[in-house]
């Protein structure tokens, strides 16, 4: 018997086990696969707190400041290089455009535009889905005042590769990056740059190396190599394209950080229901055990808590069936939120069927819809399981998921 | 205001028109096509795709099926690149009319459509997929048929003998003197400036605009405006197309597409060329339908689904029917005869597959009245040469045997450039769309023509956007390409919208199961990783 079953590892179920574990909890996560992380762009997103609060039923409305607060310490705390600010911060995005984060690494934070300086972007050969030149335009339109110029650089071990026409994913950089040749060749490339723009007329010029995705901030160093030592000019991140190497090292830093803490993990598992009856009028309304199926085998996990983090309509949480004849949500069976109308006739617009999910009582339990009642007082929703939100038009993904898992976990 | 003259003027970039264009050019007829989108705009890149064998039309109308029987004998020599020789099933179900399939049978016999029986167990063997309801299995010569590449043939074809077309270029008004037709008015889209084109006969081939164009002129026309819906699949649930033998009536035929198949249709009446709105409740009608001959089709995947307009002629007889039931034969109307007024025919009615007969036809009126006595070609000669070996080969050793395949299906001709240009920098062998394979090289390549004026026309050219992402992750990897075609971030965000918009407008009456996962993802990556500004909705 676990003290809290978390199931579905996103970011909002890693962080709601990870909290549990650091409470000393028994804490079993199930999840089948890695969910969004891997398209996260290691800058978590808050939006605009106050003004979805007012939003009827937004799920920022279930949590107070405090609350919210003490999410955003928590990240800080399990990743230092993450910076909270009063105002939100900016950085670039993979097109060299500018967006804002709320908490993000102090490597990916943009300088004063007000102050004037130079970018040198090192472009590595071969680098997929990257577009140098529409980069530096994007980059010289939003910083007026600095100089834009880019260096190429090719790394020995992949030069035949890229000579075949083959690119190079952001994530393989990234690896290289993290390799002891791989950081040779960047301290080199940074070296030469400075010899090129400093040596020069203009020795008081601010450089800023800038690359896409080095990914510092996620550097465990209780098992990789401490990575990139300090470079002998700054380097800034870029967020990139998805698969993102932020996402990726941050979804196996969160694995390491969880199992450290001594929580159990179940990977390649899927929770396919309970094991036991919905609760009817006079019924206990407390979960005993899901059942998950695992390597083609049948298991019976028992919870004195269950966290429900399946991620709704992109990390499989809920399903639609064809022509909409069926929806639902796949372990618990929960009543959902659906939208009456479902889509807008623009693509970029907030969409009705984003907000599909499940409504919750302040303890983030599931309630029926149509009468109002827990139906479940030990089964938690978390993240984009959550109805009434869009995190795409209203920028708080990262905010809403490690808001509730946070939270979640403090109720184990 | 520009002004220009020609012969003839040709309203109308679809199947029609390019073949009048090149028809006359092959003749030596001075001819200018102007099209209002880019080419096949209409009817031409919304229909099923299907190179009718005339087994859809045996009992009912012998004409159009002979019709059809010929010009598919006739488009499988000379459009080859443009065809697929899949063949086509007629499958006869449990319990469907055994004097239809009588009738059918001799019908195909008469008007020559060869009908080979296909065992049970050899059916099933090759289409795994088809339901075990069929008791019957009959192999006709159908074959599919991409309407787009058809249509660029025909122009490029037309342009070696001296035709020339304008894209985005509106017909507003046509040009009246002495009641006669001397001409057309014409606005450029994209510069808005005024055309005016001097010509001694017009060509109305607009298909389902066509009434629009005569009521210019004061005329009526009787286009019955018929819209059909229809499914796009992920995958190639057949490999040929499969019919089902009754009645033609809606949901009835699975069309096989490069990586897709299509499945349709439906028919109604509607009042606007252009209403190409997707009705959800046609959608699961039309699921529906398709149980029959595809068991297992809830579990299957649709990514988009599109409507178009069929241009009926509505004969004074027909009048009271319903679309299907109209003759899908065509008519040339000389609108001299008709009303009084020289210089102008309307060409109505008809189907892709007889497009180059129609287009001979329209033709030799034009030819005649221009006393002009030179003989029709086009069923002779090849709109394309075969390419050399050479350019295959090296294709194949560059970019691999699936994508050169496809690369050199799509581009023929012109493939020849492609290749060297991957030869030269490898890096531009990088997938823009790996749906459906195009390069760098190849985007870069079709951005250069001038008749590119859009990442939706890049679309048509090329296929990037048709695969399973909708255009998410090709149109960010076209950013480049774009950017340094049309110039400018404002208008890469643009183009990105539009063609999103686009792809959106196909897939909302499809939103649920994996393709509603992939949107939520698009969104993601639109709103959230490229961080472009979200709209307000209309709501
Ligand atoms: C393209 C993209 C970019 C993003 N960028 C940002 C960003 O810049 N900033 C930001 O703040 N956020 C970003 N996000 C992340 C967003 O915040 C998350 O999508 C959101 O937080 C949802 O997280 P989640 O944990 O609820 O769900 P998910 O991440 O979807 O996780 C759900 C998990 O549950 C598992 N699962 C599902 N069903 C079962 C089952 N039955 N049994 C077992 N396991 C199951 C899945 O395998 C998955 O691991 C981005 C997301 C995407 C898609
Ligand atoms: C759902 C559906 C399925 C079909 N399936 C098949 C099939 O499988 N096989 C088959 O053989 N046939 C099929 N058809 C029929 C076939 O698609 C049409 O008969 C054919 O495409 C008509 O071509 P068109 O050139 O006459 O018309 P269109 O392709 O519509 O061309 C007319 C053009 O005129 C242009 N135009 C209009 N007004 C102006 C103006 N003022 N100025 C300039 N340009 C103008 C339009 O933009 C348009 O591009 C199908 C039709 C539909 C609707």
């Amino acid at each position: 018997m676990w003290d809290a079953v978390v199931v579905g590892g996103g970011l909002a179920g890693w962080i709601a086990g990870i909290r549990a574990a650091q409470r000393g909890k028994k804490v079993l996560l199930v999840t089948e696969g890695v969910g969004t992380l891997f398209y996260f762009s290691g800058i978590f997103d808050y939006g605009d707190i106050e003004g979805l609060r007012h939003l009827p039923k937004h799920p920022y409305t279930l949590f107070n400041s405090e609350d919210i607060a003490q999410g955003q310490h928590f990240v800080q705390e399990i990743c230092p290089e993450y910076i909270i600010n009063e105002t939100p911060q900016s950085a670039f995005t993979v097109l060299g455009t500018v967006r804002q984060g709320d908490l993000m690494p102090r490597s990916m934070i943009l300088p004063d535009r007000q102050e004037q300086g130079r970018f040198v972007l090192l472009v590595p050969e071969g680098l997929k889905d990257f577009f140098p030149e529409v980069v530096m335009t994007n980059m010289a339109r939003e910083f007026p005042g600095w100089q834009v110029s880019a260096k190429r650089m090719r790394v020995d071990a992949l030069a035949e590769w890229v000579k075949l026409g083959k690119s190079v994913s952001s994530i393989d950089y990234s690896a290289i990056w993290r390799s002891e040749e791989g950081q040779r060749v960047l301290a080199h490339e940074i070296e030469e740059i400075k010899r090129q723009y400093q040596v020069g007329n203009k020795p008081q010029e601010k450089i800023i190396v800038v690359l896409p995705s080095l990914v510092k901030e996620y550097v465990d160093f209780s098992r990789t190599k401490p990575c990139i030592e300090e470079f002998s000019l700054p380097v800034l991140e870029m967020s990139s394209f998805v698969p993102s190497p932020h996402g990726r090292y941050f979804a196996e830093y969160l694995k390491h950080r969880f199992t450290d803490l001594g929580g159990e993990l179940m990977i390649g598992a899927r929770a396919v229901s309970l094991n036991q009856e919905s609760p009817s009028e006079n019924k206990a309304r407390t979960c005993q055990e899901v059942i998950v199926n695992s390597k083609g085998k049948s298991l019976c996990l028992k919870g004195k808590k269950f966290i429900l983090a399946t991620g709704g309509l992109l990390g499989g949480g809920i399903k639609v069936g064809m022509a909409r004849k069926s929806i639902h949500e796949g372990v618990f069976d929960l009543p959902l939120f659906v939208p009456k109308e479902w889509s807008e006739p623009q693509f970029f617009a907030s969409q009705p069927f984003a907000q599909i999910g499940v409504e919750t009582d302040e303890l983030m339990r599931p309630l029926d819809p149509e009468r109002g009642e827990v139906v479940w007082d030990n089964v938690h929703v978390v993240g984009r399981m959550l109805a009434h939100w869009d995190p795409w038009t209203q920028r708080c993904g990262g905010g809403v998921s490690v808001t509730s898992g946070y939270a979640a976990a403090e109720l184990v | 205001m520009r002004e220009i003259s020609t012969q003839v003027v040709v309203i109308g970039g679809g199947a029609t028109g390019v073949g009048i264009l090149r028809d006359l050019s092959m003749r030596g007829i001075p001819a200018l096509l102007l099209e209002q989108g880019d080419l096949a705009h209409g009817t031409s890149s919304r229909f099923h795709g299907l190179l009718h064998s005339g087994g859809r039309y045996a009992v009912k109308d012998d004409k159009a099926a002979q019709e059809c029987i010929e010009e598919n004998t006739i488009l499988k020599t000379i459009a080859a690149h443009c065809i697929e020789d899949t063949y086509g099933w007629f499958v006869f179900l449990k319990g469907d009319d055994p004097n239809y399939l009588e009738l059918w049978l001799q019908g195909c016999d008469q008007v020559g459509i060869p009908v080979r029986e296909v065992p049970l167990e050899e059916g099933f063997r090759l289409e795994p997929l088809l339901t075990r309801q069929a008791t019957r299995i009959f192999e006709v010569p159908d074959a599919t048929v991409d309407g787009f590449k058809l249509l660029w043939s025909n122009v490029k074809s037309a342009e070696k003998y001296g035709g020339t077309y304008q894209t985005y270029c509106k017909v507003q008004s046509l040009w009246l003197e002495n009641g006669r037709v001397i001409g057309v008015y014409a606005e450029e889209l994209i510069t808005g400036e005024t055309l005016r084109v001097r010509s001694e006969i017009v060509v109305n081939a607009a298909g389902p605009w066509s009434a629009e164009i005569a009521a210019m002129a004061g005329f009526n026309v009787d286009v019955l405006k018929d819209k059909g819906s229809l499914l796009v699949f992920n995958q190639r649930l057949f490999n040929r197309v499969i019919n089902r033998l009754r009645v033609p009536g809606d949901g009835d035929i699975f069309v096989p597409h490069q990586t897709v198949t299509v499945f349709g249709t439906t028919s109604h009446t509607v009042e606007l060329p252009d209403d190409h709105q997707v009705d959800e409740q046609d959608i699961t009608y039309l699921i529906e339908l398709g149980q029959n001959l595809l068991e297992g089709i809830e579990q299957q995947r649709i990514v988009r689904s599109f409507a178009g307009i069929r241009p009926l002629y509505e004969s004074v007889e027909d009048q009271d029917q319903e679309g299907r039931g109209v003759s899908r034969n065509f008519v040339i109307i000389d609108h001299q005869k008709m009303d009084g007024v020289q210089g102008l025919v309307s060409i109505l009615g008809g189907k892709l597959t007889t497009y180059r007969l129609m287009a001979e036809k329209v033709s030799d009126w034009v030819a005649a009245k221009l006393g002009v006595d030179t003989a029709c070609r086009t069923a002779e000669e090849p709109l394309l040469n075969e390419q050399p070996a050479e350019v295959w080969d090296k294709a194949r050793q560059l970019i691999g045997v699936a994508a050169a395949n496809k690369m050199m299906e799509r581009l023929n001709e012109q493939a020849g450039a492609v290749v060297e240009a991957i030869a030269r920098q490898p890096l531009l062998g990088q997938f823009v769309c790996e749906c459906e394979m195009v390069t760098q090289a190849e985007v870069i390549h079709a951005l250069q023509d001038p008749a590119v004026n859009s990442l939706d026309d890049l679309r048509r050219q090329t296929r990037l956007g048709m695969g399973t992402c909708q255009g998410a992750y090709c149109s960010y990897r076209a950013t480049p390409m774009i950017q340094e075609a049309f110039g400018g971030w404002e208008r890469t965000v643009k183009e990105y919208r539009l063609l999103l918009a686009e792809r959106w407008r196909g897939i909302t009456p499809v939103l649920w199961g994996e393709q509603l996962r992939e949107s939520e993802l698009a969104r993601a990556l639109f709103l959230n990783v490229l961080d472009l500004k979200a709209e307000e909705s209309e709501g």
